[in-house]
């Protein structure tokens, strides 16, 4: 077997090779795939049957501008921490946007979140428009009612939600409990009993962390005013 | 009309008057645009902190954001651009396993670099190089470092090292065609895992723990050209032809290797745990240890180290939740003919890890068995014809993310050689560091 520099006279040149090779490196652009589709042809062409492509976009808030500040955005919006495992500030995530011909039909996103049992990767696809929900799915569900959560009944309940609904969710639950407009609340587990419970919320929470990092990511904030609009009605509750 | 049925009317219409008059007063006081709505359910609407709120609904920019500096290197690195480093340290005492007994070390500083390319409507293709600074000294073999055997001292390796054309006939199809194929034409070319066994579907570039190809070919990577895709939601397939020399691109004659794979689909993972799939390689390919530890093969290969070969191979592996954990089973099965000998392998292995992620356990036993049929009757052993081996396997990760974005960790492995076709049987006992981030 010969390597591509003989090693009688490569050594010098190769640690010379490797070394420029280092320093040529962005030194910002130090992360791998965090959650993306294991076929994403297969599953997008599943999602969208008359898609003709798709596009994969990576997006890491480490390489972002105010990266660690869109996290902490990521974090407060979310209502909960994220897990030191499962949801580091490294972790890239990938954006499918879908084609038919040359007009985008959806865009699909998934995130990890930890479970009971392990990891839950909860994928939505959005409305390219509105980045309203038309559907959800899981990858890997680590999860004993894995196929309970699976059920496509209880999947389909999510089917229109926004991030929006969820910012609302926080007001109303806290104000008004029984509210007609809060459909965060309706949504309906699919366990007959407290077994998997943490599982369902872990995909809950899921879908929430999904539509705001859609929103930083590709939206704008367009949601925004929903979250701080939420932050002021509870301040006035509280008082 | 009794006295008594007019009080009742009487009653009625003056509480019905009473009612109106007090509906109209907060009628007015609450606005007059909704008539059918309940006085109570108008107040909450009206104190709704949302009522004004309205989602934009417009197509985003789904272009990433331009550079500040456009230029060529700049937007090859920062779009879709990844690049990893490696760090890698791996100390080998073998009692008594060779001639010497110092103890073998290999150190390495590597790097990956992941690329793609998209159009505006589609991404294309992609390309991953993954490159290793090695210091190896005094070597002894190790089955995660078959390839060392001739490189003591410093050696810049490369491993993968391949494009990846998505779809690629999509320029010669109309738009009815792409939508009905899409996923099904991917061009591979370069240099990448062998396509049989489990290898294809797992990455074992930094682990102790590896697959049957490296022992029942001579390389676990080849220099190919080929298609892989989806054949419909539950089958996918890879098949290539292959140069046969495993790590240099060498042209010695061999006509080189057809090889096919057909896996299970991805949702069969996604769903059930379940991978697994069957791949046939015939061809001829180049290995001069494979030729040298057989006369029969040697002569076969007029000296040559081109080797006929042929190998059907059947494999899976199942994940599934275990108390605490996750428990992965893993096979493979392979049987054929390095000519004129037949050969056989099989790998068993079982991994649990523990639901933080912090830490991991594993066992695995592997056996490649090859008929050599010009051994002495007199002084052949069975243990001559295979070799087999156990290992366990302790890990304790500091980083373990779930999609390899970030791995860090100590392996402490522990071998036990339980047949050699050459050299004694012993005891290997490895510790190993490895950061990838």
């Amino acid at each position: 077997m010969t390597g591509i520099y003989p090693k009688a006279k490569g050594k010098t040149t190769a640690a010379l090779i490797a070394a420029l090779l280092l320093l040529l490196a962005p030194a910002e652009g130090l992360a791998a795939i965090g959650c993306t589709l294991t076929n994403p042809a297969q599953d997008l062409k599943y999602l969208f049957p008359d898609m003709t492509t798709y596009r994969e976009e990576v997006r890491e808030l480490h390489r972002m501008k105010n990266g660690r500040a869109l996290y902490n955005v990521l974090r407060e919006r979310l209502g909960s921490d994220l897990d030191p495992v499962y949801e580091t500030y490294e972790t890239p995530y990938t954006i499918y946007t879908v084609f038919k011909g040359k007009d985008v039909v959806g865009i699909v996103h998934g995130v990890n979140v930890p479970g009971e049992g392990g990891v839950i990767q909860v994928f939505i696809s959005a409305d390219p428009k509105s980045g309203a929900i038309r559907q959800v799915f899981y990858q890997r569900l680590e999860s004993v009612v894995a196929r309970t959560l699976r059920n496509r009944a209880f999947l389909d309940q999510f089917k229109t939600l926004s991030l929006a609904d969820y910012y609302k969710h926080d007001y109303y639950k806290v104000a008004e409990p029984a509210s007609e407009q809060d459909r965060i609340a309706k949504l309906k587990s699919p366990l007959p009993d407290q077994r998997g419970k943490k599982d369902y919320e872990a995909s809950v929470r899921g879908v929430r962390k999904n539509l705001i990092l859609l929103d930083i990511f590709i939206y704008e904030q367009r949601n925004e005013p929903f979250f701080q609009r939420t932050q002021e009605a509870l301040a006035k509750v509280k008082k | 009309m009794n006295f008594g049925r007019f009080l009742r009317i009487g009653c009625v219409t003056a509480l019905t008057l009473v009612a109106a008059a007090t509906s109209g007063a907060a009628y007015d006081g609450e606005g007059a645009q909704n008539t059918t709505t309940p006085p109570a359910r108008q107040q909450k609407s009206e104190q709704d902190p949302f009522g004004n709120l309205k989602v934009e609904e417009k197509l985003p920019d789904l272009a990433p954001a331009p550079e500040e500096e456009p230029g060529w290197f700049r937007r090859l690195t920062r779009e879709n651009f990844q690049f990893k480093t490696e760090l890698y340290s791996q100390f080998t005492y073998g009692y008594k396993t060779e001639e010497s007994r110092d103890l073998y070390s290999r150190q390495s500083v590597g790097l990956e670099v992941l690329k793609r390319f998209s159009t505006k409507t589609a991404t294309v293709a992609s390309f991953n190089a993954q490159l290793r600074l090695t210091r190896r000294d005094n070597f002894i073999p190790v089955q995660n470092d078959m390839e060392g055997a001739d490189r003591e001292d410093f050696y810049l390796e490369y491993h993968n090292l391949y494009f990846d054309f998505y779809n690629a006939f999509n320029p010669f199809m109309g738009q009815s065609a792409r939508s009905s194929n899409v996923g099904r034409f991917n061009l591979r070319i370069g240099r990448f895992y062998l396509p049989f066994g489990l290898n294809l579907q797992s990455d074992t570039h930094g682990t102790l723990f590896q697959l049957s190809n490296d022992r029942n070919f001579g390389f676990e990577r080849d220099w190919y050209a080929g298609f892989w895709g989806s054949l419909g939601r539950h089958v996918n397939y890879d098949l290539y032809y292959m140069l046969g020399s495993g790590y240099g691109m060498d042209f010695d004659g061999q006509s080189g290797l057809l090889a096919g794979r057909l896996s299970l689909g991805n949702r069969y993972l996604n769903e059930r745990g379940l991978e697994g799939g069957i791949s046939v390689m015939a061809g001829e390919r180049v290995s001069a240890h494979s030729a040298m530890r057989s006369p029969s093969v040697m002569e076969r290969a007029h000296d040559t180290g081109i080797i006929k070969t042929f190998r059907f191979g059947l494999d899976g592996r199942y994940t599934r939740m275990v108390p605490g954990g996750t428990l992965t089973l893993a096979n493979e099965l392979s049987a054929g003919q390095d000519e004129p000998d037949r050969v056989f392998t099989n790998l068993h292995q079982a991994e649990y890890l523990d639901r933080s992620r912090r830490w991991g356990i594993g066992a695995q036993y592997r056996r490649f068995w090859q008929d050599i049929p010009d051994l002495d009757p007199m002084e052949a052993h069975a243990s001559d014809r295979a070799d087999a081996a156990v290992a366990l396997e302790f890990t304790r990760f500091f980083r373990n993310d779930v999609g390899n974005a970030r791995l860090h960790w100590i392996k402490f492995n522990v071998e036990r050689q339980l047949e050699r076709m050459d050299g004694k049987r012993d005891w290997l006992f490895t510790l190993q560091y490895y950061f990838y981030w």
